[in-house]
């Protein structure tokens, strides 16, 4: 098997992750969470809101008594906390996870272990520090929140509540047992191909979009100290000088934003995505990433819903690509959790099949028809010839840059040029197989994504059809399956061929014992 | 009271007629309202030949209220099917839905003022995907109960004949 040597092959015994090691905590009994709760329990995210943007306009409005209303409103929050925290009890008897709380409204939770589709062991930086962590519990559903976190435990209590989770008897997914095997390393990712996963991704955008974001903040002031140097440069005379040397000051502007984007990149990456490792321990993938601040996400590979394997230009252009594991549950923030940083393109579809149990069928896609491009051309052009005509009224209203006949000839070939470019790859990204196995589909004509799902993790299929597409004789076809984000989309597929997709998806899902694949499209296979 | 008993396996069923009475009133409620001020406003403050424009959109959404619902109630058809409830709907862009009964997680029957009063209720079908559920309106509200009865008793017959104990 191909391999950047961190892809650990089966049976390496010689490198292993540390597994929880069984304790005698005892969970069967209601329990507090850690006294460090009251403070650290607070999520940064609702300390921002609830106090520093509260903070910044009571410090405009109260002048001297800012500390005191400061000293009031922070007890008042303080003796709020603590009898949260005096409110909030857990349990695991074995079978069932139940948390109470409330302060006025009490509220009870209760969750099957036998329902749980992922557990996560949540540590950031400051946790960390107080030696406490968060456990995030997700059964299947769309919500964005988890459906009990337990905010803050210490590690110890942590780990052991988790190991108790796994080894319960009446839990579905991993194999449940009490004897803990050790869990054997999956995927190790050396600290490079952090950093080339890091500086290839959407985080290279984290300082243009934080920069952007401080204009956007400070505008009126960049307008006056941009117009004070103008009028400096001028009355010295040296405008003149400037222009001559503006296309220097460009290159060497861009090559310092994008030095410090990388820079910026390589250390979010490398802090976020640091010491990434896959282990498989009891049929449960466990996912362990972060410098500073650490998160573990546990999730039984049979709850394992659809892997996403998706590469950008520049990635693609390296023979890389990330790797992203849909479970039933987690909303979008749990999904980025099991996002696997940019490996090898190769690699990252054996770890695909490893994780669905089944082949990835990549090159035995069935090609779209060219309608489907037809389809896409029509709606770039409308986009481009939107674009011309916007720019010829801006122009002939502002006057700038031109003449309007002239801006509208230039916009109309670079958006035209640019259509029939996007088009054309986006055809070329389009395609579908489906096996006795899996689903899968591929699109994208900048970010590409290989979507596959498991035929039996199906839970509805809708086939729609525009009338553009009626008239074209396509279909685009929609696998869905538990939770949000992991739906296996056949777009502008051969109307035919996706009606007996749907036809087949339909009898997985129902689990009907006789099943069949349908039958290939005369479309050519690449 | 009079026996309401499902479709038979297989049998592809329209929605209720009445429910074209709703969507009009419904479409006509959200269009009507906009449409009128929009031409109002605009013989009050535009030239006559500018307001043209609002008088044919005047004409137009009546129009469209009226022929709108009642091609989507021709589109619309449903069928207890073998393994799955199949829904086919859609006047501009054609729906088919397929939803396995062994994966279906809950049924919601609902109710509207307006389909109160005009003896109708929807029949909500919602499995563990964020996406795939399906609503199925239109129904006779005496109709409504007998047929979550029957996909419930459908659901607890494949899910006993499978060996998997989880939809998900």
């Amino acid at each position: 098997m191909p391999s950047d040597g961190h892809r650990v092959p089966p049976g390496d015994g010689s490198r292993t992750a540390p597994t929880d090691v069984p304790t005698e905590v005892s969970f069967s009994s209601p329990r507090a969470l850690h006294p460090a709760s009251i403070v650290v329990g607070v999520p940064v995210g609702q300390i921002v809101q609830s106090v520093l943007v509260p903070g910044a306009a009571l410090i405009a409005v109260a002048g001297r008594a800012t500390p005191l209303v400061f000293g009031l409103v922070g007890i008042v929050g303080l003796v709020v906390r603590i009898a949260q925290w005096r409110r909030f009890r857990f349990s695991f008897d074995g079978a069932v996870v139940r948390i109470d709380h409330g302060v006025l409204a009490r509220r009870h939770r209760s969750i099957d272990v036998g329902r749980i589709q992922q557990v996560e062991l949540d540590q950031p930086a400051i946790q960390r520090l107080c030696r406490v962590a968060s456990v995030r519990i997700e059964t299947a559903g769309s919500s964005r929140e988890p459906d009990i976190e337990l905010r803050v435990l210490g590690v110890a209590d942590a780990r052991a509540l988790r190991s108790a989770v796994r080894a319960s008897p009446r839990r579905a997914g991993g194999t449940a047992s009490q004897e803990q095997a050790p869990a054997s390393a999956l995927l190790v990712l050396p600290i490079g191909v952090v950093a080339r996963s890091a500086v290839t991704g959407a985080q290279l955008l984290v300082l243009p979009t934080v920069l952007a974001g401080a204009l956007q903040f400070v505008g009126d002031r960049t307008d006056e100290a941009f117009s004070a140097l103008v009028r400096a440069l001028t009355d010295e005379g040296l405008v003149v000088r400037a222009l001559e040397h503006r296309v220097l000051a460009f290159v060497a502007t861009a090559a310092v934003l994008l030095a410090v984007s990388v820079v910026t990149a390589l250390v979010v990456g490398i802090v976020r995505e640091g010491g990434f490792r896959i282990d498989v321990a009891d049929g449960d993938l466990r996912i362990r990433r972060g410098l500073l601040g650490t998160r573990e996400s546990t999730v039984p590979r049979s709850r394992v819903q659809s892997v996403h394997v998706q590469a950008n230009p520049l990635r693609r252009a390296l023979g890389i690509a990330t790797v992203r594991v849909s479970s039933a549950g987690g909303g979008e923030q749990g999904q980025s959790r099991v996002t696997i940083p940019a490996i090898g393109h190769r690699d990252a579809l054996a770890l695909a099949e490893t994780m669905l149990d089944a082949p990835v069928p990549e090159t035995d896609l069935v090609a779209h028809p060219r309608a489907a491009r037809a389809r896409v051309l029509v709606r770039a052009l409308l986009v481009a010839a939107s674009a011309t005509g916007l720019g010829a009224v801006l122009a002939t209203i502002t006057g700038w840059p031109g003449p309007p006949a002239r801006v509208a000839a230039s916009i109309a070939v670079i958006t035209g040029v640019t259509a029939v470019a996007f088009a054309f790859a986006d055809h070329a990204a389009l395609g579908h197989a489906h096996t006795n196995q899996v689903v899968a589909a591929r699109h994208g004509a900048v970010l590409r994504t290989l979507s596959v799902a498991p035929v039996l993790k199906v839970q509805a299929c809708t086939t729609r059809a525009t009338w553009f597409q009626q008239r074209r004789g396509l279909a685009t076809c929609t696998a869905h399956v538990a939770g949000p984000g992991g739906d296996v989309r056949i777009r502008d597929g051969d109307a035919r061929a996706v009606a007996a997709v749907h036809a087949a998806l339909r009898a997985h899902a129902a689990r009907s014992p006789d099943v069949t694949p349908p039958a290939e499209s005369s479309s050519a296979h690449r | 009271m009079q026996t309401v008993s499902p479709p038979a396996t297989g049998e592809w069923s329209p929605l209720d007629a009445t429910i074209v009475t709703v969507w009009r009133l419904a479409l006509g409620f959200g269009l009507g309202p906009p449409a009128i001020g929009a031409a109002v406003l605009g013989a009050i403050l535009l030239s006559a030949w500018r307001w043209i424009p609002a008088a044919v959109a005047l004409v137009m959404v009546p129009a469209g209220v009226w022929w709108y619902p009642r091609a989507r109630y021709r589109r619309w058809r449903w069928c207890l099917g073998d393994l799955a409830l199949d829904l086919e709907y859609g006047v501009l862009v054609r729906r088919r839905e397929s939803i396995p009964y062994f994966r279906i997680q809950q049924i919601d029957v609902t109710r509207g003022p307006l389909a109160r009063a005009l003896g109708l209720a929807a029949l909500d079908v919602t499995t563990a995907s964020a996406s795939g559920g399906a609503s199925l309106p239109g129904l006779d509200a005496a109709l409504a109960p007998v047929l979550r009865q029957e996909l419930l008793q459908r659901t607890a017959a494949r899910a006993a004949g499978t060996e998997a104990d989880d939809a998900v």
